[in-house]
């Protein structure tokens, strides 16, 4: 009889074997994945902003764009000061922080687009009209960031697929032309797919539109100034004509976007969302629960420091006694030092020379302190700041402490007027659009019957006053083949017209060793 | 007290007894049999029952025992003599010293075993011989006891004591490679922060180190299993016993810091920290950059400037260390119980950095019938941390702790960093509850065979609650307070089931053992954050009111279904045989990957035990072993066979969404962790790693085992290595899990113990122990799909491990060379005159000279090369026991690590080569000039010689001789030093940094002082 028990203790054990075999399934807890993500078109849309967030990181758009692009050109100077960044000096290198996470923040941006892409494709369940937005919301993200990594860096791995595997990591640089082929073809497909929407931190069609004037000017000058990298691009003039025909659809097709007639609603906070002149603006905002990112700390990076608030006029002709704060936060960074000669070059009488401060004010209007490049050897603690006139294009009088809604300005109609008369040339068009802008900063108008090339050069000095501290300066410089014009420092001749890919990028994709 | 209640239960006993059979009262004294000394608090009982009693300090005992009882005789360090009275009233006994601790039982995985029936690699320690200092977690306490057992403390400094712990090397890349700790039969996880148990509860603790003791442990043996026992309650009487440790901790060695002689130097040194760099310097008594005030020099000459802190006394103190625990334990009528009440009350060195807890222990087993006993061990702890904020000693010391006012100093509204401000203002503190209970059933079906079902439960609950109020803390200004609650629990349920059965035929000695296993481990959390507080007066207690309130639930499961069975055989206690398997099913791996079988065989052969040896009386123990088996890893985080989303805000249009899509963020990385990483590819096939082992050891005992030596040769194979591989940033991914690779460990292990003198006045006993490791990296799966780069040089490496300086990664797993070796340029000392044409800042005399670094301050990344590696030649220990008939005894732990490097970052604090640094007047061909905007890449100018030989501990104790106070059983009185002084060769505080040989201790390894109070009644 005992021996009768070991069999069924054996059974026991074997039952609760098998109990415990069908348990071992994983069920991931609040985390999506495929399988439980793009089942709705909320999904769809909502996975589509995710695409977008990257682009508001300080190591993409907020901050890393205005090192790499603009710090290292001659709108700024350390006085002698120290920088934060590598960038200001030259003193650039694969392992620099700018490098590695600007080129992977735009890779970020990329996985999560053609993820939307490849998901959005393969959904029944969505009305044609949203999926065309979502579709072509995403092929325009897929564009920016492939746009934004080639002026950076040249020749880089070209990613239309997400990547899902470790052998799919690896990729080779794809050549310039591959890459370009890819912007276009994205971006005419984007204007297909979208219609006119403004919504503040989206894209729509003029977005496709506006980068597709921007990209083909680029292509013409870096083919006219003869880099050899472009070789490849069929004739300059041809690029022109593209470009201006993508512009001129913007400017005279569609009645949502306009260039603003008012220079200081471009720069007022409270108007980002309803001027007509933005055209891709980021939406950080004040409130924001993240992280920062979803809020931006950007007039913190101009404004100088006085350890006090910093009252500037209300209105940039002056035609106010009002004062209102830079931002509502008294521990300013003054990283961003405008080189004091960069304002010097501009004509008095611009309205854009008055967006580089060079008189702050007392709360009351009365005037406290004016800028001198020798305060820099002041005592008084106020002056010994001001020793650089600083930007105003970045403020937010209505902060939470540091955190602000100043937002980045992607692409405004500023600069599509400006991408036109520069493709155009001297034609009444070319001519009706710089004015407007030259116009808009209390500018008289352009002289007549210029040569092609003198108003290409006028339009160009234009773009300078225009889009300066907006993140266009070094890549203006780099398709015109004038990185050496740079004069207020040495420029490491070796980085001058593509920045070096990251030394994780070459170390871990090995294929482009 | 208590006598009286053992002499009552035993007078019951016997009064019961004398019912149904003839008993007599027998008396007598035990007593050694080689000097005749008599051995006070023998243990005497009536073989078969639980009628038992103790001899007095004079060895006398009386017993009532039945006529024809059998008496057993015992006590620690003797054989045990059984002596059946016959009719005698008076008994005398002599025990036996027993010659070694051979013949003790020591735990295996389910199961025990004669250590000298072992087969495997089983190191054992005693508790007892460890707990000579306060501490929080056991793991700590063995460095240098165990041979092949690492303990890195790099961080000594945690209340919570928090230590690495590996057994025979690296194996892992990485998944865990910490060993699994067991106790009492319940795998607790991975060794190294095991503060849910007293160390003072601790009967023994087995290390198992080969492959055939851990293959029952399976897919958690790859890097060795610590198992465990704690004390159940002594047989035969009580004892009732309490002991008190106090620490206090200092540090082993001076801090430096800037003197308040030294304040002009200071100021002088980072004005040309400045100049060098091509701006002002901040001493010249003006508002610098940073928007602070600084003296100039000569104002701090003058002693215009009449602040000064010694920061180091506002951020350390003297660190004190409590510790209590009282205890009782003994048995009566069939049950044992041992039950424990402590108390640690622990101090990190820097002020409210403290740690606390209460924990009580039960242990209780009775025979329920005949055949039937049933056990259980609960108990739970219950812990207190206040978290330090991070203040640091390095502030500038001419700032004040104060305003005039008495508010807090703050170099500038966003200065943050004063000590004494974060101690006051900020709260971070958390609260453990944690549990567990342990049932066990054992059930004898017939003679031989027993069924054993245990069920164990363990859970914690924890709070964190936090609050940085506007003002003090960067938080609290931006979002004008900001504070939170978070909760977590988890929950580990675990049931076995096995069968044992043991026959012996003749000289035939036969067991067998099989069982199942299922682990069920669920965590899950929730966290309330509030930002925008009205006031900061209640703190985090009105985060619901905060202005904006976000809260977050989070939930992780693992399963593991295992079966398992061990065969063991020997002929006449001389020829060995065991085998041991298991499988285990584990959720965390990807469908048709989830199961794994691991296989282990061991032979041993006890030479002195055959005829051949009988004339040889010089050995008393010679036994050879062999085994092989396989092991597995599986210590990863569940989910990672799924993709995972991430989430994050997005403001679009006037509207805030979270939103939701590819690759979650897994960390951040970067100077002030400012830059997220991203994790969330699938991997499909993941599945186990295993780790297959041969060992071959020796285990010889010589003139009556005076002296023992055990020897142990290993080879450890690990194959499809479980690791986070780096990803190329173009994937838009940092990291993913993956089973590729292959590394290889040698070693050799030799522990040397003899009792040197062995007088009976003095005892001086010695063990020394040798490790020795050797690892390698055999491959690393194919270029194709784990896209290791091969360098021009013909290295073939992947990046393991975050930034150093401007560099992406130091440690490297390279193909033919050791686990973690750095990577980086060399240095060929100093640049003395000018390279190039100046425009690069590396180029100028007075920087390091990198080899690689080109002319226009660029790098050539192909002279990069293998520039150390932090794997240690060996590391070896000494302990050394005196003791005095007296009770005075005496003993010392050293412990030496020899021939790994370091990669020091204080090697560039300005403080610790303020005296060594180029200038265009004395240039130094060692150290940079100072400056302040230099970028560094990792080179060999930071590799230092990590060697260090470290005298670990120095205990002298008195123990009041045995019977010299009728009722007390044990007086026990030490001081005991930890850590006093380490020899070392680098500028680094301390070379224990961290396996990787990659960390920046702060400040100087913690010297403890304890003295300590044992009593037992």
């Amino acid at each position: 009889m005992k021996t009768m028990k070991i069999p069924k203790n054996i059974l026991l054990l074997a039952a609760t074997l098998i109990l415990c075999v069908s348990c071992l399934s994983e069920k991931p807890y609040g985390v999506y994945s495929n399988q439980t993500f793009f089942q709705t078109e909320s999904d769809a849309e909502n996975g589509l902003m995710y695409a977008y967030v990257p682009i508001n990181y300080i190591e993409y758009c907020q901050r890393f764009l205005f090192y790499l692009g603009d710090t290292t050109t001659d709108e700024y100077n350390d006085y002698g000061k120290g920088m934060e960044s590598d960038a200001l000096t030259w003193d650039i290198s694969s392992n620099s922080e700018e490098v590695l996470y600007f080129f992977k923040s735009a890779y970020i941006s990329l996985a999560r687009t053609n993820t939307v892409i490849d998901n959005v494709l393969k959904m029944k369940n969505i009305p044609d009209q949203s999926r065309s937005r979502i579709l072509g919301e995403a092929y325009f993200l897929r564009a920016f960031n492939h746009f934004m990594l080639v002026i950076n860096f040249g020749s880089v791995p070209l990613r239309t697929k997400a990547v899902e595997s470790v052998s799919e990591t690896y990729e080779e640089c794809a050549p310039l032309e591959d890459l370009y082929e890819s912007i276009i073809s994205d971006l005419k497909e984007a204007m297909g797919l979208l219609g006119y929407n403004k919504v503040q931190g989206r894209v729509d069609k003029a977005a496709a539109q506006a980068l597709l004037g921007r990209v083909y000017l680029y292509l013409a000058s870096f083919k006219e100034s003869g880099r050899p990298e472009y070789a490849w691009v069929s004739d300059a003039e041809e690029m022109y004509a593209e470009s201006a025909e993508y512009s001129s659809g913007l400017i005279y097709g569609q009645s949502t976007y306009s260039l603003c007639d008012n220079l200081d609603d471009i720069y007022d906070v409270t108007k980002q969302a309803s001027c007509s002149e933005h055209v891709f603006i980021t939406s950080m905002n004040r409130e924001a629960s993240g992280m920062e990112g979803t809020y931006s700390q950007l007039p913190c990076l101009w404004a100088i420091q006085l350890n006090d608030y910093i009252w500037i006029p209300e209105k940039l002709d002056g035609s106010s006694a009002k004062v209102i704060k830079m931002i509502d936060f008294t521990a300013t960074w003054q990283v961003f030092r405008v080189d004091y000669r960069f304002r010097d070059s501009f004509p008095d009488g611009d309205l854009r020379k008055k967006l580089m401060v060079d008189t702050i004010y007392n709360e009351d209007g009365t005037v406290l302190a004016s800028f001198d490049p020798s305060n820099i050897n002041s005592t008084d603690p106020t002056l010994n700041k001001f020793f650089f006139p600083f930007c105003r294009k970045y403020t937010d009088p209505y902060s939470k402490n540091s955190r602000c809604s100043s937002n980045v300005y992607l692409i405004r109609m500023g600069e599509v007027y400006l991408n036109y008369a520069e493709a155009a040339g001297p034609t009444e068009k070319g001519y009706e659009c710089v004015n407007a802008v030259r116009k808009r900063a209390a500018m008289p108008p352009l002289e007549d019957g210029l040569s092609k090339d003198e108003f290409r050069e006028a339009v160009r000095l234009e773009r300078t006053r225009e889009l300066c501290f907006e993140g266009h300066a070094l890549y203006d410089l780099r398709r015109l083949g004038r990185v050496d014009s740079i004069k207020n420092r040495p420029v490491k001749q070796a980085y001058a017209y593509y920045f070096p890919l990251p030394q994780r990028e070459l170390d871990l994709n090995p294929q482009n060793l | 007290m208590t006598r009286k209640l053992i002499t009552t239960l035993i007078l019951g006993a016997a009064v019961t007894q004398f019912l149904f059979s003839q008993t007599v009262n027998i008396k007598g004294t035990v007593s050694e049999k080689s000097t005749g000394d008599p051995v006070p608090g023998a243990s005497v009982y009536v073989k078969g029952t639980s009628n038992g009693v103790v001899a007095d300090g004079n060895g006398a005992y009386s017993i009532v025992a039945d006529a024809t009882a059998t008496l057993v005789f015992s006590s620690l360090g003797y054989k045990e003599a059984e002596v059946q009275p016959e009719g005698r009233s008076i008994v005398d006994v002599s025990l036996e010293i027993d010659s070694q601790m051979l013949e003790e039982v020591i735990a295996i995985g389910y199961g025990t075993v004669k250590k000298s029936d072992l087969t495997g690699s089983v190191a054992s320690v005693k508790g007892e011989s460890v707990v000579n200092q306060a501490a929080s977690s056991v793991e700590k306490l063995l460095q240098g006891r165990v041979a092949g057992l690492t303990v890195i403390d790099s961080s000594n400094d945690s209340p919570e004591s928090n230590v690495t712990v590996r057994i025979r090397g690296i194996s892992s890349i990485n998944g865990s490679n910490s060993p699994l700790v067991v106790v009492d039969g319940v795998p607790m996880g991975d060794a190294g922060a095991l503060s849910s148990v007293n160390p003072n509860i601790i009967e023994s603790i087995e290390v198992l180190k080969d492959a055939s003791a851990t293959a029952i442990y399976g897919s958690r043996g790859a890097n060795g299993v610590i198992m465990i026992t704690t004390k159940s309650g002594i047989e035969a009487h009580t004892d009732v016993w309490f002991s008190a440790k106090v620490g206090v901790g200092m540090f082993s060695r001076k801090l430096e810091t800037w003197g308040q002689d030294e304040l002009v130097r200071m100021a002088e040194n980072m004005n040309m920290t400045y100049e060098n760099g091509g701006s002002e310097g901040p001493y010249v008594g003006k508002v610098f950059s940073d928007g602070i005030y600084y003296p100039s020099v000569e104002e701090i000459e003058s002693g215009a400037w009449s602040y000064y802190t010694d920061w180091t006394k506002e951020v350390f103190r003297r660190a004190v260390t409590q510790e209590y625990n009282v205890g009782v334990e003994g048995s009566s009528n069939g049950s044992r119980y041992y039950a424990s009440l402590g108390y640690y009350d622990g101090q990190g060195m820097q002020y409210n950095d403290d740690y606390d807890k209460i924990s009580a222990d039960l242990s209780y087993e009775n025979r329920i019938i005949r055949k039937l006993t049933f056990s259980s061990k609960a108990g739970f702890v219950r812990g207190k941390r206040n978290h330090n904020m991070g203040t640091s000693y390095a502030r500038n010391p001419l700032w004040p702790v104060y305003n005039g006012d008495g508010t807090y100093f703050k170099a500038n509204s966003i200065d943050y960093g004063n000590p004494v401000m974060i101690n006051n203002e900020v709260t971070n503190n958390s609260e453990s509850l944690n549990g567990y209970l342990n049932a066990r059933v054992d059930w004898k079906i017939i003679d031989g065979l027993t069924f054993t079902a245990t069920g164990s439960g363990r859970a914690q609950q924890s709070r964190n609650c936090w609050y940085n109020p506007p003002k003090y803390t960067y938080g609290g200004d931006t979002y004008n307070g900001e504070g939170g609650v978070g909760e977590s629990t988890w929950l580990h349920l675990q049931t076995d089931a096995l069968l044992r059965y043991e026959k012996a035929w003749g000289r035939h000695n036969f067991s067998a053992m099989a069982g199942a296993s299922y682990e069920n481990r669920v965590d899950q959390y929730s966290s309330i954050t509030g930002r925008g507080f009205t006031n900061s007066a209640l703190k985090y207690e009105t985060v619901s009111g905060a202005e904006k309130v976000t809260t977050a639930t989070g939930r992780s499961q693992w399963m593991l279904a295992s079966v398992f069975t061990r065969l063991t055989y020997d002929w006449s206690g001389r020829y060995f045989a065991t085998f041991t398997a298991r499988a285990d099913g584990s959720s965390k791996f990807a469908e048709g990957h989830r199961w794994g079988f691991f296989p282990s065989g061991a032979l041993g052969w006890r030479i002195d035990r055959e005829p051949f040896m009988d004339g040889v009386d010089a050995v008393s123990l010679l036994k050879l072993r062999a085994s092989y088996g396989v092991s597995g890893n599986q210590g990863i985080s569940p989910y990672q066979t799924f993709e995972m989303y991430g989430w994050d805000y997005f403001w679009s249009g006037d509207k805030e969404y979270t939103v939701y899509g590819v690759g979650y963020q897994s960390g951040r990385e970067g100077i002030g962790d400012r830059y997220v990483t991203y994790a969330g590819m699938a991997n499909h096939d993941l599945s186990w790693e295993k780790t297959s082992q041969f060992d071959i050891g020796v285990d010889l005992g010589l003139f009556d085992d005076r002296l023992t030596l055990t020897l142990d040769y290993y080879r450890k194979y690990t194959s499809d290595l479980l690791r986070q591989q780096y990803l190329a940033p173009s994937s838009g991914f940092d990291t993913v899990w993956v089973n590729d690779g292959e590394i290889l460990n040698q070693g050799f292990e030799f522990n040397l113990s003899g009792r040197i003198v062995d007088t009976r006045d003095w005892t001086l006993a010695a063990t020394g122990i040798f490790s020795l490791n050797r690892n390698k990296v055999l491959r690393l799966g194919t270029n194709e799909n784990s896209g290791f780069t091969t360098d021009p040089n013909g290295i073939s490496f992947t990046a393991y491990g975050g930034s150093v300086y401007d560099s992406p990664f130091l440690n490297v797993l390279a193909i033919g060379y050791p686990v973690n070796v750095f990577y980086g340029y060399q240095a060929n000392g100093i640049t003395q005159s000018e390279i190039g044409d100046g425009t690069s800042r590396y180029t100028e005399p007075g920087e390091i000279n990198y080899v690689g670094l080109r002319e226009d301050g660029t790098f050539d990344a192909s002279q990069r090369r293998i520039i150390g590696d932090p794997n240690p030649k060996f590391t070896a220990s000494l302990s050394v026991n005196l003791s005095h008939r007296c009770g005075v005894d005496f003993s010392m732990l050293l412990y030496s690590v020899y021939g790994n490097d370091i990669f020091s970052y204080r090697k560039l604090d300005s403080m610790s080569y303020r005296g060594n640094f180029w200038t265009y007047e004395n240039p130094s061909r060692y150290y940079p000039k100072l400056r302040y905007n230099r970028s560094y890449v990792a080179s060999s100018w930071s590799v230092e010689d990590g060697s260090f030989l470290r005298i670990s501990n120095i205990t002298l104790g008195y123990t009041l001789p045995q019977g010299y106070v009728s009722w007390l059983k044990k007086l026990r009185l030490y001081l005991s030093v930890n850590n006093p002084y380490t020899f070392m060769n680098t500028s680094s505080y301390d070379p224990e940094v961290g396996e990787n040989g990659n960390g920046y201790p702060a400040y100087p390894k913690v010297c403890t002082i304890t003295t300590g109070l044992e009593l037992k009644f």
